[in-house]
């Protein structure tokens, strides 16, 4: 019997060709299909909301950020190209992109890590990546990090699940900025490997 | 830049944490060498697979509403297919594209003179990177109601009917008057104010209303706190908004409106802080037009005027873009 992975709500057959469902829809989406567009929303509303309030933890911004991100999914359909990745890979870095310009844009920094405190609540400034981390969800994603040696592992948790800029990491984790570019080289490649990602 | 250099920006890049000119720099390597873009695509893809760890959430069923609604009057980039349902550019508070794709709204119709009218709408000041938004002359199709989102796009060419979930009308019209009210402050934001005090009795030509209208324009203007405000209309015509406190009265006079059709009327707006409130319907006159606001102009109000079925919109708010929105006090902050 086939077994079957749900992804999406999709059903996606384990041994078959892999299907793209996001992208199928994209592409119909670049045409003005709206109705394509609904059946994206659904499919990927709930994934991107839950990144977003994560990434922005305010609720009406986090609302506005949803919205923004798929406008600019429809605004901007044509330019996905299937060779280049996954649809749903397409429309997850508008949203994290989006996520992190706006918490960035709405701030200065201080007052960013006033707010960060208050939802890593009465951490020491050495537990911000421990914090960041421990709400990390998802098996694969999980296991995928536990084998990325720490400083690689630190720097990708605060940047993408944490929304640091490499140089705010850097006063973050007291390292020089050019030390946390290179992890987030080696761990992204590292993380690469172990995700099994291909184009 | 070796790409080993560029390797390390685009994983910065497709981690979203590089700094403004870290990224500046990722941007312009990529285009004098756009054979690293396997790189940063490979990148991209492997930061998105740490999505999955954010975990999911429902998102609230207004914002879904508020969307489709919207994609049915947004242009997209490139849109060559065959399109019959033409967009009109809202003016709406969200950013253009900035990964550098051209948003080029080239208007996919030609003028039809039996349009009900011509919409002019600038979209707003573009974040920093992106290129404008704008929409020519584009037609304005037969108004549908915004907020109701289960109306169906039954003029694209390949869409099945939207599904619906018809959330409650009025949680989705609150949004839509927000929304329209945002927009609408981009508008005036966009647009040409001219300022001036007193309006000389003299520059009014050829009125040809009734005497009300022109009974409190002349009341306003020997009034000590006179006040008036020119707005334009995309098309560089002028409206003037003139007002006095002590008199209690606000007039909207113009020789430029558009034409519209014998089942249509204008509507006026007082635009503020909750939203659009009408200041009454005007019939559209032979030249120069004066026309009475009903209700209490507020400080910092802007005056829009939106092209309506007869009578007015039924629904208590507008249900078309503003035809021209006019500033009554630049220094209010919008």
């Amino acid at each position: 019997m086939l077994e079957m992975m749900v992804i999406d709500g999709v059903d996606v057959p384990d041994d078959g060709p892999s299907v793209d469902a996001p992208a199928d829809l994209l592409v119909r989406v670049a045409t003005g299909d709206q109705a394509a567009f609904a059946e994206l929303y659904d499919m990927l509303s709930a994934r991107v909301f839950g990144l977003i309030r994560r990434v922005l933890v305010d609720p009406s911004q986090s609302e506005e950020v949803l919205q923004e991100v798929f406008l600019e999914v429809w605004q901007s359909a044509s330019s996905f190209a299937p060779k280049k990745g996954q649809g749903r890979s397409w429309i997850l870095t508008i949203a994290h992109r989006r996520a992190v310009d706006r918490v960035r844009s709405s701030q200065a920094s201080t007052d960013r890590d006033v707010r960060v405190g208050a939802r890593d609540a009465h951490t020491p400034q050495e537990g911000v990546a421990e914090q960041v981390e421990m709400r990390i969800e998802g098996r694969r994603v999980v296991r995928a990090l536990g084998t990325l040696p720490d400083p690689q592992r630190e720097a990708l948790t605060l940047a993408y699940f944490g929304g640091y800029s490499q140089s705010e990491i850097a006063a973050l984790v007291g390292s020089p900025l050019g030390t946390i570019k290179t992890r987030m080289r080696d761990g992204l490649t590292r993380l690469r490997e172990e995700m099994g990602v291909s184009l | 830049m070796n790409e080993k250099d560029f390797a390390e920006l685009s994983a910065g890049h497709a981690l979203h944490a590089l700094s403004p000119d870290d990224e500046r720099a990722y941007r312009a390597a990529l285009a004098e060498h756009p054979e690293w873009t396997a790189v940063a695509d490979l990148d991209d893809e492997v930061a998105a697979t740490l999505a999955d760890g954010f975990g999911e959430e429902l998102a609230p069923v207004s914002v879904r509403a508020a969307l489709l609604a919207q994609i049915a009057q947004l242009p997209q980039a490139d849109a060559s297919a065959p399109r019959t349902h033409p967009g009109v550019a809202l003016s709406l508070p969200i950013d253009v594209p900035r990964d550098g794709s051209e948003t080029d709204a080239a208007p996919t119709e030609s003028f039809d003179p039996e349009a009900t009218h011509v919409v002019d709408v600038v979209a707003p000041a573009p974040a920093e990177d992106a290129t404008p938004v704008e929409t020519e002359a584009a037609e304005q199709p037969e108004p549908e109601l915004p907020p109701v989102p289960d109306v169906p796009a039954s003029d694209a060419a390949e869409a099945e009917p939207v599904p619906s979930t018809a959330p409650p009308t009025e949680a989705v019209q609150t949004i839509q008057r927000k929304n329209w009210t945002r927009g609408l402050f981009a508008l005036v934001a966009s647009a040409a104010l001219l300022v001036g005090i007193g309006w000389g009795v003299g520059a009014i030509t050829e009125q040809v209303r009734t005497p009300v209208e022109i009974q409190a324009l002349e009341q306003i203007e020997s009034a000590a706190d006179a006040q008036s405000v020119v707005g334009q209309f995309a098309d560089g015509g002028e409206a003037t908004v003139h007002w006095s406190a002590t008199v209690g009265k606000a007039v909207l006079t113009s020789a430029d409106l558009p034409s519209i059709d014998a089942d249509r009327s204008f509507e006026l707006w007082y635009v503020r802080d909750g939203g659009p409130v009408s200041a009454g319907v005007f019939e559209p006159g032979d030249d120069e037009v004066t026309a009475l606001l009903d209700g209490d102009m507020e400080v910092g109000d802007v005056i829009a005027v939106t092209v309506e079925a007869q009578g007015g919109s039924t629904i208590g708010a507008p249900t078309t873009d503003p035809i021209i929105a006019i500033e009554t006090d630049p220094t209010v902050e919008s």
